[in-house]
């Protein structure tokens, strides 16, 4: 008996005495993150920080869907709603992921840049632990580049003070609700961040895992957003940023014209991956009889052009979509990459008059594009048919990738007076240049729970 | 608990009984004839102050005779010596005043145990002893003036010590203490006094000069079964009379009354503040006295033996159980700290009797096949016409489009009909043929059959004076319904106590064993997607059917040139065969030790430890043959039609999937109880104590094993690293390897106090202190925690009052704070592992918590006030309790604006107010020698509601549509509240209320924060609820009916139209039929038209309207009951052979709702009637 009282005894006081009794982690797979590792595997969510926006392509006007019927059984509202530009895109639905995911990237990063910043103070941050806290600052700005450009009026340097931007949020605390920014401060907010972001990225790039953000994916970046601020010298001065640093093309030569993944998760033009959440209609591979390439486009490929062959496939009906340059995603690819850094360079290039610089640009791609030996040199004739070329190869190259519908915005701005327009039945619809259905609503559900602004449509 | 049973008593003709018919024998002869008796009764607690001079003599002797080699006659000169000594002593009154030597020389002969104290006393000191006490006892002898009736009180058929009897004599007034002896003073030679218990019948007993010492038979009353009784908080066991608290007890004839194979089906109906229903939050569907947290676990603590009980609660057999006490206020549950907020069920097992006893039960179950027509749905016809209508829409078109995507039999045959393959007549030939089916048809006579379960238990109890043990066995067996589940349970239990030393050490040895085994043969299942499917052709074979996972029957026909497995789903196969064979294997062994010694006084210091090892094992088992198998080898094959080669990146064989979850607890506590009293009337107990609780989890996910042979055991490697493109689509995917690991670990160390204080065992006080740390995140925040504790007093005015009216009526309240845990929520930023790795080989991890710094624990305040009583010698009585229990600090959960980029917010924001009353009563309506009426009545009515949110509610969408709980100030938490519905339009839209008009501006209705368009109709959680039982008996045979009642809530009817569903193919509407389809119809529906394309505005307003809220109260007859007992056996008294019948499911008495639906089958088929056929026997 005694034995037993004692043992039992000894037990109980060795429980008690451990020192981690009370401090075990309760589960193997939840942590507190704290060590620098722990927010790199948070920031290799790419199925959150790597998500944009899809309502830039089912709104423009690179697809058509081929009958009422078809476009009445659309999987969801958003889908039918944007195809026509309606005055309300949601159709009811609620928990749209092109608002909530980029809001949860941005409450992502904030968490990890607020983790951080207490390190910084203590010890200051170098090595890896810099370079996550550019990685976190570059997808917060990445973030709102994408809300602001979809969700707030055409960029107007005008305007840009009086024109409502999306809610600016830098602290991760979930207690409280920001109002609408302006445009101009929400600017601010992503040029200071991926400014600051270059100070700590570590990394020239690209790196093997394409999620992560380097100093290429930076000025790619910025050099994207100026140019659809039309702000054509800055956007040129970082797309050479880009292009001294890493200026490697595919040789479409090089792919086969089967496949219907042409494209691997690491290839060479491949700067950043990205893509947009799901939807049926802007789907990789739809095989629904109902989706076609806008055959507008499709004609514009000459059929030595081996982007036709390897972008599309000639189904029944019409041109559908291959997979792009996110894999084996079935997602619009809406990263980044060199040949859209190229053509930015091009167009600029062009708008300063440097036609002769941007032709030899401009051949340095095509010559990849082009089955083997059949490309003939780019020659501009003067300035503005220059840029109509240029524009035209803008379209043909970054098909599929949400830009065209931001390239309609900045056009019409400078008078391009693009118009789109949609049959269904004998309905037609027409979207009028500069039209405030350019913007798109906010969701209601963060009307309802936050109460600001809704866009005007 | 201790309970007496009807029908059931030791037999003790040859013994002195005080009867209630006061027939009074002689002192004298009952004490030698006491001595003679073979199953003499010792008290386990002696006097050392009167047994002393006894033992001296004997002992001597013994001492003498044992070394001479007459051991084995020790027993019988034991006795024989308590004759001699009963002799001298008799006639020696030790009797004096307050004080000293309190029993007579008599009583010490009565109750001595004189074997054991000779075992353990060494006889050298005796001779000293004698000395002293024989003088101390002189001495007394001196002192005497009038003289000291002392005796014992037992209870006629256990022959159990009683304590706290009232004894009063004139005008004095005493109570039998722990062993069930009294004393009091008397002044005259002769009288009488009253003895006096709750539950049992009150006597005079009258005495003369020459009678001093009484042994006292108590008869049990048999209207107060329910009052006398032992609760048990899990540490300690207190008579309920003397608790402060609020206790529902339900004994083991209560819980025996319902055979079910679960122990919380067991206590439905019967348990005063017991809820079960699917609203109530939680798995297991209980709730107690309501609910008092917004979102943390709603499940009532459950303790199984003095320790909390982590396993599933199914494993326990009901079988094993004596006795469950639920603990529903502060001063009953405080005591288990922050688990407590939700009410604890405290589970108590059969422990071993002193005596040899066998008991053994048998149940057997059967029920018809269930009716699957119960729930009304379209007609083939109606579903057929809708394709039809959809196909020429275009609908289906883009399905039609994908060569490989599945699409209904029907829309096949129209897409023939398009393409010119079949003429219209053929089709609508074939269309009229498929008109004519219902799944349901098929599903019932192949799918189910009756149901079957069958439970055997035996129990074997033996025992003697220092180690007692009782050994149980139990076998359940079900076979459910579907023809492919059954479910096994063996339980093997072993309880033992040893007192080696008497109260010096008492030892408790239990061990646990348990095992279930649950086999699903078809886990992959069937659910029908068409109604009018067949499974099987006129021949008997088996024919195809589709499932999410099928593709077009045109498509797997020809798929692969037969170099393919066959790409056909046949449900019938699958079930009849086995072949997704799902099997759980869940053992328990747990084991505890408990020791308790009384070093000093009525300090008693008892340490326990429990350990508990759980191992449960899941497996699936895909045969090679099954469906799910060949999809899944089929899609990733590839095919070389050139060479006529297939690469099958699966290899052929069986899947395997299995995952293992060990648990690990260990529980021990050390506690300090004390039990004094001082003075006659002051009496303090209390206990001091210290637990620590680990609990550890290992899960292993095995995941999937492919090409597996389970005869070679033998499987084969797959590449789960690359992505494979499908067959039929093109698509990428990789091989899911499913494989994973989790520990979990939950350490807590907790503290805790208890007192209570009673004055003339009248006025008691109570009051206790708990604080309890754990290991969840962020422990500085969790040690905020402040101290729960509670307070009670209660009064027995019965001395007060003094009638006849009334037999007993005590008043008890109590306050005090409960606590909840929620473990799910830090005060830290956390994050998990989501997927092992990203497309470039990363693991990427998920933000799980966001940071809040101002985390603490629930806390639930709680106060009760009640009374107890009994009236009209027993006619009626129960107990009357009001109850109120605010939340504090509750963790609120609510939809956050997107922005935030958490879904929701989660903090300690809310608090809540819950009040209630229970009822319980019974009323003795009919008396006589054979012939027993009684009615037993619970009421609990409860109402809740949220006094204090931080988040409002945004727009009328977040309170409606949200499925879970949306707490808004004022209202009960979990309401109902829907759109108001203002009846259909003239084109069969529904319309809501806009500025009180009726409008079809769905968007503003749902997003608008006008909250004139919503209706609070009421709680989902019934409010008013409980049973009425009657019972009447006749001779041996009894008849009991349960009828339950639930009333005061409201559910949503989820099977009304909706077009949105019908169109994404759904049938199981129970109004489609009612549908508005022409002008005017209107007048005489509610149900909206068929529209298309879907409108979501449209159909998230109707399916949320008003007019799909229903009442759900109803009365229900619960259950029946008959049973017939004997004894079979007259030479054993306490033997006992019973029958029994029992029948439920029986249906409603009545119902509220006019769309003829049970309210506890909302969904799926209604539960046949079930009857079952039992026998148990014990001798």
């Amino acid at each position: 008996m005694k034995k037993i009282t004692i043992v039992l005894l000894m037990g109980l006081f060795s429980v008690s005495c451990s020192q981690d009794f009370l401090s075990e982690r309760p589960n193997s797979n939840i942590l507190a993150p704290t060590r620098i590792a722990d927010f790199q595997r948070l920031l290799d969510n790419f199925e959150i920080l790597g998500v944009s926006s899809a309502l830039p392509h089912l709104a423009a006007d690179e697809y058509y869907i081929n009958s009422e019927s078809n476009w009445l059984s659309s999987r969801s509202a958003i889908e039918r709603n944007s195809y026509i530009w309606d005055e309300d895109i949601y159709g009811g639905e609620v928990d749209i992921k092109d608002w909530n995911t980029l809001y949860e990237t941005i409450f992502y990063t904030n968490s990890i840049i607020k983790e951080l910043d207490k390190i910084k103070e203590i010890e200051g941050l170098q090595g890896e632990g810099a370079d996550i806290y550019g990685q976190a600052l570059f997808y917060r700005a990445r973030a709102y580049y994408d809300l602001v450009k979809n969700f707030s009026a055409p960029f107007d340097k005008m305007t840009e003070n009086e024109d409502l931007g999306v809610p600016l949020r830098i602290d991760p605390s979930i207690d409280y609700t920001e109002k609408r920014a302006s445009v101009s401060e929400c600017y601010e907010r992503i040029f200071s961040d991926i400014e600051n972001s270059l100070r700590y990225l570590s990394h020239i790039g690209p790196l093997r895992e394409r999620n992560r953000a380097t100093k290429l994916a930076a000025f790619a970046q910025l050099s994207r957003i100026y140019l659809y601020r039309r702000e054509y010298d800055k956007a040129e001065q970082y797309a050479d940023s880009v292009l001294h640093r890493y200026d490697r093309l595919v040789d479409y030569n090089t792919l086969s014209l089967e496949a219907t993944s042409p494209f691997n998760f690491t290839h060479d033009e491949l700067i950043l991956y990205g893509a947009t959440g799901t939807y049926n209609n802007a789907g990789n591979l739809n095989r629904s009889g109902a989706v076609f390439v806008d055959t507008v486009l499709i004609d514009m490929y000459d059929f030595n052009d081996l982007r036709l062959h390897i972008y599309f496939i000639n189904n029944e009906g019409g041109y559908t979509v291959k997979r792009g340059y996110n894999g084996t995603g079935l997602t619009p690819f809406t990263g980044l990459a060199i040949d859209e850094v190229l053509l930015n360079k091009v167009e600029c290039l062009v708008r300063r008059g440097q036609i002769n610089d941007a032709a030899i640009l401009m051949d340095k791609l095509l010559l990849n594009r082009y089955r083997k030996g059949t490309y003939i040199k780019t020659v501009f004739k003067d300035k503005e048919s220059a840029l109509q070329q240029v524009l035209i190869e803008r379209r043909k190259e970054l098909v599929w990738r949400c830009l065209r519908w931001d390239d309609i915005k900045r056009l019409n701005k400078e008078g391009a007076s693009i118009v789109l327009k949609r049959n269904l039945g004998d309905k037609e619809y027409i979207l009028e240049p500069n039209s405030p259905r350019y913007v798109f609503n906010i969701p209601q559900d963060e009307i309802n729970r936050s109460g600001i602004v809704q866009n005007e449509r | 608990m201790r309970k007496l049973r009807k029908g059931e008593s030791y037999d003790r003709t040859d013994r002195p009984i005080f009867t209630s018919n006061n027939t009074y024998k002689s002192p004298k002869s009952a004490c030698l004839n006491r001595l003679e008796d073979e199953r003499l009764k010792y008290s386990k607690n002696a006097r050392t102050s009167c047994l002393l001079p006894r033992i001296c003599s004997k002992s001597a002797l013994i001492a003498v005779l044992s070394g001479l080699g007459f051991r084995e006659q020790k027993n019988r000169i034991a006795k024989f010596l308590d004759v001699v000594v009963f002799n001298v002593y008799k006639n020696m009154d030790f009797g004096h005043k307050k004080g000293l030597v309190q029993l007579s020389g008599e009583q010490c002969c009565q109750e001595q145990p004189t074997r054991n104290i000779l075992d353990s006393l060494k006889p050298t000191a005796y001779g000293l002893l004698l000395i002293f006490v024989s003088m101390f006892s002189l001495s007394d002898a001196w002192a005497q003036s009038g003289r000291t009736l002392s005796g014992v009180v037992r209870s006629a058929a256990e022959g159990q010590a009683l304590e706290g009897v009232s004894i009063r004599l004139d005008k004095q007034q005493t109570t039998t203490d722990k062993n069930g002896q009294f004393k009091i003073w008397s002044i005259e030679q002769e009288g009488s006094f009253e003895v006096k218990h709750l539950g049992y019948k009150t006597q005079q007993i009258a005495f003369d000069a020459l009678s001093t010492v009484f042994d006292i038979q108590l008869e049990a009353d048999e209207n107060y079964i329910e009052e006398v009784e032992v609760v048990s908080t899990g540490y300690q066991s207190i008579p309920k009379e003397r608790a402060t608290g609020s206790f529902a007890h339900v004994n083991s004839e209560m819980l025996n009354r319902n055979p079910s194979m679960n122990i919380l089906s067991r206590l439905d109906g019967i348990t005063n503040g017991l809820l079960l229903d699917q609203n109530t939050g939680n798995p297991d569907r209980i709730s107690v006295r309501g609910r008092s947290t917004l979102f943390s676990s709603t499940r009532p603590l459950i303790v199984v033996d003095n320790f909390p009980f982590e396993g599933d609660i199914s494993n326990i057999s009901p079988n094993d159980i004596e006795s469950v006490t639920v603990l529903k206020d502060a001063a009953a549950a405080s005591i288990w700290g922050v688990r407590s907020g939700n009410g604890v069920i405290v589970i108590t097992t059969k422990k071993a009797k002193d005596r040899f006893r066998i008991d053994f039960s048998s149940n057997l179950l059967v029920a018809k096949k269930p009716d699957l027509f119960y729930a009304k749905q379209m007609s083939s016809s109606e579903f057929i016409d809708v394709e039809k209508l959809l196909f020429e829409q275009g609908e289906y078109d883009r399905d039609i489009n994908t060569i490989y995507k599945n699409i209904s039999p029907v829309v096949n045959l129209l897409h023939q009909q398009r393409l010119g393959e079949l003429s219209e007549d053929e089709v609508e030939a074939e269309l009229d043929k498929l008109r004519e089916n219902d799944v349901r048809n098929d599903l019932q006579r192949y799918f189910y059959r009756p149901k079957f379960q069958h439970q055997q238990q035996i129990s074997i109890s033996s025992g003697g004076e220092r180690v007692k043990n009782v050994l149980s066995l139990g076998y359940d067996r079900s076979q459910s319904e579907s023809i492919t589940t059954d479910n096994e349970r063996f339980n093997l239990r072993n309880s033992n106590q040893w007192t080696p030393f008497k109260d010096y050490l008492q030892i408790d040895l239990d061990v646990w064993y348990s095992r279930n085994v649950s086999n699903e043969r078809n886990a992959s299942g069937y659910t029908p997607m068409y109604p009018y499917e067949k499974l099987v052709d006129d021949d008997g074979n088996a024919l195809e059917a589709s499932t999410l996972s099928t593709l077009r029957k045109s498509y797997t026909d020809t798929a692969g040139r037969g170099y393919l497995l066959d790409w056909k789903f046949r449900p019938l196969e699958e079930a009849y065969n086995g072949l997704n064979h799902y099997k759980s294997n869940d053992q328990q062994l747990r084991y505890q030790i408990g020791l308790s010694s009384r070093p000093y006084r009525s300090f008693n210091l008892q340490l326990s430890y429990l350990a508990s090892n759980n191992w449960m094992q899941n497996a699936t088992l895909y045969d090679e043959k099954s469906y799910y198998t060949r999809n899944t080898i089929n899609q990733f094959s590839q095919i070389d039609y050139n060479e006529g080669i297939v690469i099958r990146p699966i290899p052929l064989g069986s899947i395997l999937n299995e995952d293992k979850t060990k648990s690990w607890s260990h529980y021990g506590r050390a506690q300090v109880n004390w039990n004094e009293k001082f003075g006659s009337k002051h009496h303090l107990t209390g206990l001091l104590g210290i637990e620590w609780r680990q609990d550890k989890q290992m899960f292993d996910g095995g995941g999937y094993v492919y090409g597996y042979d389970p005869f070679l055991e033998t499987f084969a490697k797959v590449d789960t690293y690359s992505y494979f493109p499908y067959y039929h689509s093109g698509l990428y995917g990789m091989i899911s390897e499913g494989r994973s690991r989790l520990r979990r670990v939950d350490n807590n160390r907790s503290l805790y106090a208890l007192m209570s204080y009673s004055y003339a065992e009248d006025l008691i006080f109570t009051g206790s202190i708990r604080k309890d740390e754990s290991n969840i995140f962020g422990v500085s925040a969790n040690k905020k925690g402040v101290p729960l504790w509670s307070i009670g007093a209660s009064y027995n005015f019965q001395s007060l009052l003094n009638n006849h009216y009334s037999d007993y009526i005590k008043l008890r309240t109590s306050f005090g704070y409960n606590g909840n845990v929620d473990k799910n929520t830090t005060a830290l930023l956390t994050s998990k592992l989501w997927r092992s790795s990203n497309i470039w080989g990363r693991p990427l991890d998920l933000i799980l918590n966001p940071p809040n710094n101002s985390l603490r624990w629930e806390r639930i305040q709680n106060m009760n006030i009640g009374i107890d009583f009994s009236l009209l010698d027993g006619w009626t009585g129960g107990s009357i309790e009001f109850f109120v229990k605010n939340g504090k600090d509750l963790m609120g959960h609510s939809p956050v604006a997107p922005q935030v980029g958490v879904s929701q917010f989660y903090g300690n924001v809310a608090s809540t107010s819950t009040k209630g009353v229970d009822i319980q009563m019974y009323f003795t309506w009919l008396k006589r020698n054979n012939i027993d009426f009684r009615t037993d009545i619970i009421f609990n009515g409860v109402k809740d509601k949220v006094t204090d949110y931080y988040i409002n509610p945004g727009s009328n969408t977040d309170i409606v549509t949200n499925s879970g709980i949306v707490p808004i100030v004022g209202y009960p938490i979990n309401s109902l509240v829907l759109y108001k519905f203002m009846g259909l339009d003239s084109h069969g839209d529904p319309t809501g209320s806009v500025d009180g008009n009726p409008s079809t501006s769905y968007s503003n209705i749902i997003n608008g924060d006008d909250r004139e368009s919503i209706i609070f109709l009421g709680s989902k959680v019934p409010t008013r609820f409980g049973a009425i039982r009657n019972t009447i008996s006749y001779q041996k045979i009894e008849l009991s009916f349960n009828i339950t009642y639930k009333f005061g809530y409201y559910f949503r009817n989820s099977r009304s139209f909706s077009s949105q569903g019908l169109i994404g193919g759904s049938y199981k509407y129970s109004d489609y039929e009612n549908r508005w389809q022409n002008v005017g119809d209107e007048l005489y529906t509610n149900v909206p038209k068929f529209v298309y394309p879907r409108n979501i505005n449209r159909e998230a307003f109707y399916q949320n309207s008003s007019v799909l809220g229903v009442k759900g109260d109803h009365i229900r007859l619960q259950d029946v009951r008959i049973s017939y007992s004997c004894n079979p056996l007259r030479r054993q008294p306490g033997s006992k052979l019973s029958f029994y019948l029992y029948a439920t499911n029986i249906g409603l008495i009545w119902k509220h709702n006019a769309i003829d639906v049970d309210p506890h089958f909302l969904t799926g088929y209604k539960r046949p009637l079930e009857l079952s056929f039992g026998t148990s026997f014990n001798f």
